[in-house]
């Protein structure tokens, strides 16, 4: 998934867009559409599934950056 | 006696003047001792920040005048900055310079009349700020519209915190959290908040897009105005208005407001507040994703119908609704030629059978015996010719009309379909009937006699 969430937003705003334009043959229509369920499908998926990270960012006193993860504690 | 002030009053045998070392030394051991807790009032003039860090004033009430200092070891617990004008209040201690026989007051603290010190330094700082523009409308950023990661500059184990994950959970499911933990109050905190904002910046410098920091919320919670002080601090709003990444402010309660609030991109009231504009933005996605699901399957319905459409009226087209018509009326025609033909026939073979006979009788048997043999001969030639042609001119009629019924059937196009022709089309319906129209890799239709095939031209032979 190389492409950013809102980068995933704008290709399927673009997609909508095309639909709504309309003019396009059927079988572009339908390819269209099935990519544009497939993204927010895509999307969404990141959203619901999507499991948090909790993570400590600390500067060493060597100015190296030190990442942690913590427990998402109840 | 020895204290040689009272004994040059009292021992006229001893009596000398004292030197002025002697005076001012004196006059400053009883001063310092009597003033050595001074609380006085006035007004500062002649004010002088030196070099070294010292601060020298005068304070006055209009009539008289008294010199003051306040060291660099006190001053900077002093949030705010005097100047000549103001009003204060200070405490302090006499003090007597020797040298110059000068007394002044040492200032320990300095408080203005009226508004409480740390407003006249929140005034100053959003005055100073304010002129150099960082708190400009136009320098704002908005927020991203959906932040996947969000940094927390905070105290690790303030309340702050634990408010923004608490609602992170219940309402932000996706979004990960960087804590950058910092001290929030205390001498060093707001150097630690800068320096935090500023590890943020620094963590998301050559990271991919999906794995930087896309909002920072900085902040702790409630606390006495002193407690929350760091955040008025010039150098955390420099390194807020500094940072590449958004960051909502997040200080205290409602009703706290501190330059951190003025220089951020957003200010939350309240660090809960700030977790419930991430998280909002999480739930308005999912809308916005909600709808554009609506939108495709609204605009693909539109698709097929009007698809549905187009089939509906290529089935009305004259080809398809004539044909069979014109059929049905040629095969009308047909009949009733036929039928006719019979007619005509029948009619006409009886004549001249009548005719046959009526020779047949004229003619008299003896003189024609001969030529009645011949006769008869021809007659029944005749008669096998007519009966021949009475049988077969309408089995010849209808040979013909099957042929040219077979040869109309033959032209119809779901006839030419139905022996394993086909119609290859452009997508946009046009038929192809030369190779030189397509091109490799044009999509194409072919139609069949039951379905389509789509198709791309893998290549075209001329």
């Amino acid at each position: 998934m190389a492409k950013t969430f809102e980068e995933s937003l704008d290709q399927l705003e673009a997609i909508v867009r095309k639909l709504e334009d309309g003019d396009l043959p059927l079988e572009e229509s339908l390819e269209l559409f099935e990519k544009g369920v497939k993204l927010s499908r895509d999307c969404k998926e990141r959203l619901v599934r999507a499991e948090r990270r909790i993570e400590v960012l600390m500067k060493e006193s060597n100015g190296e950056l030190k990442l942690e993860e913590i427990a998402d504690e109840d | 006696m020895d204290n040689p002030l009272l004994a040059a009053l009292f021992e006229e045998d001893e009596r000398r003047p004292v030197t002025v070392s002697e005076l001012n030394s004196e006059v400053k051991a009883v001063l310092e001792r009597s003033f050595a807790q001074v609380w006085v009032e006035g007004e500062i003039t002649n004010f002088h920040a030196a070099a070294s860090g010292h601060w020298y004033f005068s304070l006055t009430d209009g009539s008289a005048l008294i010199k003051a200092a306040c060291f660099k070891g006190q001053n900077f617990r002093i949030r705010f900055r005097p100047s000549d004008g103001l009003h204060v209040r200070v405490r302090g201690r006499l003090a007597v310079y020797e040298p110059r026989g000068e007394m002044q007051i040492v200032v320990e603290s300095l408080e203005p009349v009226g508004e409480g010190a740390l407003a006249v330094a929140f005034e100053q700082i959003k005055t100073k700020l304010a002129r150099e523009g960082l708190f400009d409308e136009s320098l704002k950023r908005p927020l991203p519209q959906f932040p996947r990661k969000v940094g927390i500059v905070t105290s690790r184990t303030g309340a702050a915190l634990q408010d923004i994950l608490t609602v992170l959970k219940r309402r932000a499911r996706s979004v990960n959290v960087v804590v950058i933990p910092t001290l929030v109050q205390g001498e060093f905190a707001a150097e630690q908040i800068a320096a935090g904002i500023a590890t943020a910046n620094e963590f998301n410098t050559g990271r991919p897009e999906n794995e930087k920091i896309h909002v920072l919320i900085v902040g702790r919670g409630g606390g006495s105005a002193e407690d929350l002080w760091a955040f008025n601090e010039e150098v955390v709003a420099r390194a807020v208005r500094a940072s590449k990444i958004p960051v909502i402010s997040a200080v205290g309660h409602e009703v706290d407001f501190t330059i951190a609030d003025l220089a951020a991109d957003l200010r939350a009231p309240t660090p809960s507040a700030a977790a419930e504009i991430v998280a909002r933005a999480e739930n308005e996605v999912l809308q916005l994703l909600e709808h554009r699901s609506v939108q495709l399957r609204r605009s693909i319905g539109n698709a097929l119908l009007s698809a549905r459409a187009d089939v509906q009226s290529l089935a009305m087209a004259p080809i398809f609704v004539e044909f069979p018509a014109r059929l049905r009326e040629l095969r009308y025609r047909a009949d009733e030629l036929m039928m006719r033909s019979e007619d005509v026939l029948g009619k006409t073979l009886r004549q001249r059978l009548e005719s046959l006979r009526g020779v047949t009788v004229r003619l008299s048997p003896v003189a024609l015996g001969a030529k009645l043999g011949e006769n008869k001969r021809r007659l029944g030639l005749l008669e096998q010719r007519a009966s021949t042609a009475v049988v077969d001119a309408p089995r010849r009629g209808t040979q013909r009309l099957e042929k040219a019924m077979a040869q109309l059937d033959a032209l119809s196009p779901l006839r030419v379909l139905h022996r394993g022709y086909s119609i290859t089309q452009r997508p946009d319906g046009q038929i192809i009937r030369d190779a030189a129209d397509v091109q490799a890799g044009d999509p194409i239709r072919v139609k069949l006699e039951k379905g389509n095939i789509e198709a791309t031209v893998t290549a075209a032979t001329k």
